[in-house]
């Protein structure tokens, strides 16, 4: 394959992935409502238009393999025979294997064997539907053409003399004409389209019902085509290829992916958008504060048309990188339905939020961590059937993903309506391993016992204990979760179910900081953590037990740090704030910590740079940004900044 | 033939610490900037100085006499920071001074003299080769630079005790 050819197989893996996801949501729903026909459609749909594709490609047991499928749930759209679930399972099997074969023919390999698949396809197809006559003899015996499978035309595309990757717009021009109607055959072959080997010509034989002004006007949109001829074709001069009868499907049945304008962009440009954004803030900085400098008004002035220009700027590159969730939501349906099966569980799924957007990066590492919280939720959550009755409880358990928006945080919800954990034993076991002093038990929350199963010791290879398996990949989970700068929250009850809590930044690279100040260093509070600042003379100050405290306005009590004892190497040594000092309030974990510190240097926003892997032992820092001043401003990271410097 | 692996020529950036000389590799020098106070990273283990802003990356800089002399380095106006490619990505060296690239063949290079080292630095080090009259210890960059092993967890445990 050559060079340019890798640039279309990108999109082919990409649309790909999404028709073969639109699939399985549609025997998913389809399993669910076996009456539905739109689910059907879709499928139908979905396997036809990856046909195409697959062809296009030279994928032939790809294409061979979605044929069946096409055909078999042609049956079903024409009411041969019903949805039920063996073959939904059948169908899905399909699904799984068309991944593995485009894994496998994408990359050249031909290690992935279907044969028998399409055969027990096209057996569950065949024996249904006696009346769905073989194709090749339905064309041998050149029968009339009916209605609904439209005209066969030759339509003739000639590309610019100048066109480079002739064999990406060849190929756009073949998936464009794929939607309006079926290709019957292209020349020279598909191979050969792939391989360029043709001059500036080729033509695609279509069988359609759209009018010949429409082709032309759809294929000569595409850039770099030069002319579009369309002429009837002769009958028996079309191939045996794919004459299979299936009814045309009308011109609105694209999927609704086309339906928005979208191109698809590589990440790798996305994130040097973002750098080069992010340098382009750090600048506007650096301007500002010469332009204070100087005092001159007409440049304060350019500078403030500059600063809302970069802050649109910065807005929309941020928000190009944005994807909702449900992208990596839509494939747990899936995942949950299996698991539910192999572990005997009856269990009702829903999700929430699907619309919720995320950073992209943030995106792509997330899924691992639900799916383990999803499984542990099955595994160890939901209770079996006679066990729920037992408890008084639905005997259909119920997991709930769901995802929410709270201020520039993204928090999602894992939820079971199971048994829940069970402190008690949690905490014998995290003294059994040596996690815990038997004398802290008073210091710690039902919350935060819960947690303990995230510590990497906690969960060993015996997993057999009601709770233990809580513990499985759990210190994964988290450790997943922090680095992308968010955190794990757990909440259960037993008997009753759990909630894990992932709370997430919405994204990565910039985010709005508070600039704070001990002696001459400066270091960076996100503020997504600050609640509140307050002078020193705004609150009380006390102490319990010789540490210094902050009651706050609600009579609440938060531990007081200063922020010179929390960075400095020696000891904490508990001493009240100095007069003049600040007070930020900052969410640490669930609890809010006072810390108290000598300079506001007021709200900025930051790019966040990643310190060196050299610092990843260091805690209480979650990276570096460049101020104004080419300086280095360290950024905080209150999660777990309080136990950097200082005892508990 | 001519060449042989004994006559193989590389090149080395040199640089001085206190009354010694080293040389680092060519290839894996990035480039050698003035010295600038890095800004101090709280816990990070001793012979990490901070860190500094180096063309909007932010770098650490690696206190290379701690490192390698056990005593930490001072600054003159004659103070370089190297810029060095390490395993965990560029890391700054602070040097006192540093200004010759020198090319020394495979054969020049004389083993360390055990004797004259402490087991510790010992590894760090590739060879010795003189350069004129002068001594030049060449660094193994493997050993020599930092790697992520290095960020010491009891730097964090220690304080919270």
């Amino acid at each position: 394959m050559s060079d340019d050819m890798s640039a279309y197989k990108d999109v082919f893996l990409s649309e790909s992935a999404e028709y073969v996801q639109a699939i399985t949501e549609g025997l998913l729903a389809l399993e669910s409502n076996p009456r539905d026909l739109e689910p059907v459609e879709v499928v139908f749909r979905g396997a036809h238009s990856l046909k195409g594709m697959s062809a296009t490609m030279g994928y032939t047991r790809t294409a061979e393999l979605t044929h069946t499928m096409e055909s078999l749930m042609d049956t079903v759209r024409k009411r041969m025979q019903s949805a039920d679930s063996s073959l939904i399972d059948l169908m899905l099997r399909a699904v799984d294997a068309v991944k593995e074969l485009i894994d496998d023919e994408s990359s050249g390999r031909s290690v992935v064997d279907v044969t028998e698949l399409v055969t027990a396809i096209a057996a569950r197809t065949s024996v249904t539907s006696p009346e769905d006559t073989d194709p090749v003899a339905l064309d041998a015996a050149g029968s009339p053409v009916s209605a609904e499978d439209g005209a066969l035309l030759r339509v003739r595309i000639t590309l610019a003399q100048t066109c480079v990757l002739k064999a990406v717009r060849a190929y756009m021009a073949i998936k464009r004409l794929g939607h309006m109607g079926r290709i019957v055959d292209t020349e020279p072959t598909a191979r050969q389209i792939e391989d360029e080997a043709f001059d500036h010509t080729f033509s695609v034989i279509i069988r359609t019902r759209e009018a010949e002004a429409s082709i032309v006007s759809a294929v000569a949109a595409i850039s770099e085509v030069e002319a579009v001829e369309v002429s009837a074709e002769e009958e028996s001069a079309a191939p045996a290829v794919e004459v299979r009868s299936t009814e045309e499907r009308p011109r609105k049945s694209v999927p609704k992916l086309a339906e928005t304008q979208t191109v698809r962009v590589s990440i790798g440009h996305l994130d040097s958008m973002v750098n080069l954004v992010g340098e382009l803030v750090i600048i506007r900085s650096r301007l500002d504060r010469i332009a204070r400098d100087l005092g001159n008004a007409e440049l304060t002035e350019a500078l403030s048309a500059f600063e809302q220009i970069s802050a649109e700027l910065q807005h929309e590159v941020m928000q190009t990188r944005m994807v909702p969730v449900g992208n990596i939501f839509n494939r747990f349906p899936r995942m949950v339905r299996d698991l539910a099966r192999d572990l005997e569980r009856s269990v009702a799924f829903e999700m929430g939020g699907l619309d919720i957007e995320l950073d992209r990066t943030v995106l792509d590492e997330i899924g691992d961590p639900i799916v383990h919280l999803l499984r542990n939720a099955m595994d160890h959550g939901i209770e079996p059937e006679a066990d729920r009755i037992a408890a008084g409880k639905p005997p259909k358990g119920t997991i709930r993903l769901e995802a929410g928006r709270d201020r520039d945080l993204v928090r999602i919800v894992v939820a079971d309506d199971g048994r829940g954990m069970d402190v008690e034993r949690i905490w014998r076991k995290a003294l059994d391993r040596g996690l815990v002093q038997s004398s802290e038990r008073d210091s710690h929350s039902a919350s935060d016992i819960c947690m303990l199963t995230c510590e990497p010791g906690f969960s060993t290879a015996e997993v057999t204990t009601a709770i233990s398996g809580r513990g499985v990949g759990m210190d994964v989970v988290k450790g997943k979760i922090e680095y992308l700068g968010g955190t794990v929250t757990i909440h259960s009850e037993l008997g009753h179910g759990s909630r894990m809590v992932l709370t997430l930044p919405l994204t990565l690279a910039i985010i709005q900081s508070l600039l704070v100040g001990v002696g001459e260093q400066v270091f960076a509070v996100p503020l997504s953590a600050v609640t509140e600042v307050v002078s020193r003379d705004e609150v009380k100050l006390k102490t319990v037990d010789g540490a210094p405290v902050v009651v706050l306005r609600d009579g609440s009590v938060a531990p007081l740090f200063r922020l010179d004892e929390v960075i400095g190497s020696a000891e904490r040594r508990l001493r009240m704030p100095e007069a003049g000092d600040h007070i930020v309030l900052v969410e640490s974990g669930e609890q809010v910590r006072a810390l108290a510190v000598q300079h506001l240097h007021g709200r900025h926003e930051v790019v966040i740079k990643p310190l060196s892997p050299l610092f990843k032992e260091l805690r209480g820092l979650s990276g570096a940004t460049v101020l104004g001043d080419g300086r280095v401003a360290l950024i905080l990271d209150p999660r777990t900044l309080f136990g950097m410097g200082a005892t508990r | 033939m001519e060449a042989t692996l004994g006559t193989l020529r590389r090149q080395y950036v040199l640089f001085r610490l206190g009354t010694e000389e080293y040389g680092l590799p060519i290839e894996r020098v990035q480039s050698i900037i003035r010295y600038e106070v890095p800004t101090p990273v709280p816990h990070a283990p001793e012979m990490v100085e901070g860190v500094i802003n180096l063309r909007g990356q932010v770098i650490p800089v690696i206190d290379l006499s701690q490192r390698l002399l056990g005593q930490p380095h001072e600054v003159s106006a004659s103070s370089r920071i190297v810029v060095a490619e390490g395993d965990s990505g560029l890391v700054g060296l602070a040097v006192d001074s540093a200004h010759e690239v020198a090319t020394f063949a495979a054969d020049e290079i004389m083993p360390t003299p055990a004797a004259a080292l402490t087991a510790e630095t010992a590894e760090a080090f590739e060879g010795v080769a003189n350069y004129g009259e002068r001594l030049v210890i060449l660094l193994d960059p493997e050993k020599a630079l930092p790697r992520v092993s290095y960020g010491s967890p009891t730097a964090t445990e220690e304080a919270q005790s």
